[in-house]
């Protein structure tokens, strides 16, 4: 199975994307999936539209990209936390 | 310990206005108290209109975390807002989703991906129930500051070197 590359993004690219980051990290590791996670501002996206497999996002996705999108609030808020993780693991087993 | 300033001049109770009138008042509080520049306060309501902070709970208590770019701030510093009356705040990630806020943290961040722990304490503290209802019961800012303090560990001491 090829690495993915996950794309974990906000709007400033330095508060939720960093929760977010580690508990994907997290999650992986425990599901013993190699994962090459990027952290980046939402603005930034579009710079790895040809590389990425997923973007991970606390942030509004106004664009359409070539690669599934899903929503990360539940790892701020805990409601709906153990659907989202299901969601992004589907996508890394891929 | 999570490497952030807060004390009682940072806390704000019964406040009331609008998400802006509110947002303004404690950005310019923290430009006043000399922990970021004049600039984070327009860099605090932009950003919090395009990419907005509300966010809600498990509990009847919706909290914000508004927050903008690094090259606004002189020091890591968090200033907590109790309203006297919810104020409406889009979700984050929903642009057609609003809901009332009652509790502010504002982050005053000046390192990116340095911050993981007190983050991960603040979104377990939003987890809590008990906890968030007791913080927005609070009586004065020394009760906010200590709650916080034990909650969020945090270290930071305001001037100079740490």
């Amino acid at each position: 199975m090829a690495k993915k590359q996950v794309l974990v993004a906000c709007g400033a690219g330095i508060a939720t994307s960093t929760v977010v980051n580690s508990a994907i990290e997290e999650m992986a590791k425990e599901h013993k999936i190699d994962v090459n996670l990027i952290q980046i501002k939402i603005a930034e996206v579009n710079a790895y539209v040809d590389t990425a497999d997923l973007l991970v996002t606390t942030a509004m996705v106004k664009t359409s990209y070539p690669f599934p999108v899903i929503n990360a609030r539940s790892f701020l808020t805990g409601i709906g936390l153990a659907e989202t993780k299901d969601q992004i693991l589907d996508e890394l087993k891929k | 310990m999570a490497e952030f300033y807060l004390d009682e001049t940072l806390v704000f109770l019964q406040m009331t206005g609008t998400r802006e009138e509110i947002l303004r008042e404690m950005a310019e509080n923290l430009v006043k108290e000399n922990l970021v520049e004049a600039s984070f306060v327009s860099g605090i309501i932009e950003r919090e209109k395009e990419y907005p902070t509300g966010l809600p709970t498990a509990s009847s208590i919706s909290v914000a975390i508004p927050h903008t770019d690094i090259e606004h701030v002189k020091k890591n510093a968090i200033s907590i807002a109790l309203l006297q009356e919810p104020a409406a705040f889009q979700v984050m990630g929903e642009a057609s989703m609003e809901t009332p806020v009652s509790i502010i943290f504002m982050l005053a961040m000046q390192q990116s991906h340095a911050q993981l722990r007190l983050l991960r304490d603040l979104m377990n503290f939003f987890q809590d129930e008990t906890t968030l209802q007791v913080l927005y019961e609070s009586k004065t800012k020394e009760d906010v500051v200590k709650l916080i303090d034990r909650k969020l560990s945090l270290s930071a001491s305001k001037g100079g070197d740490r």
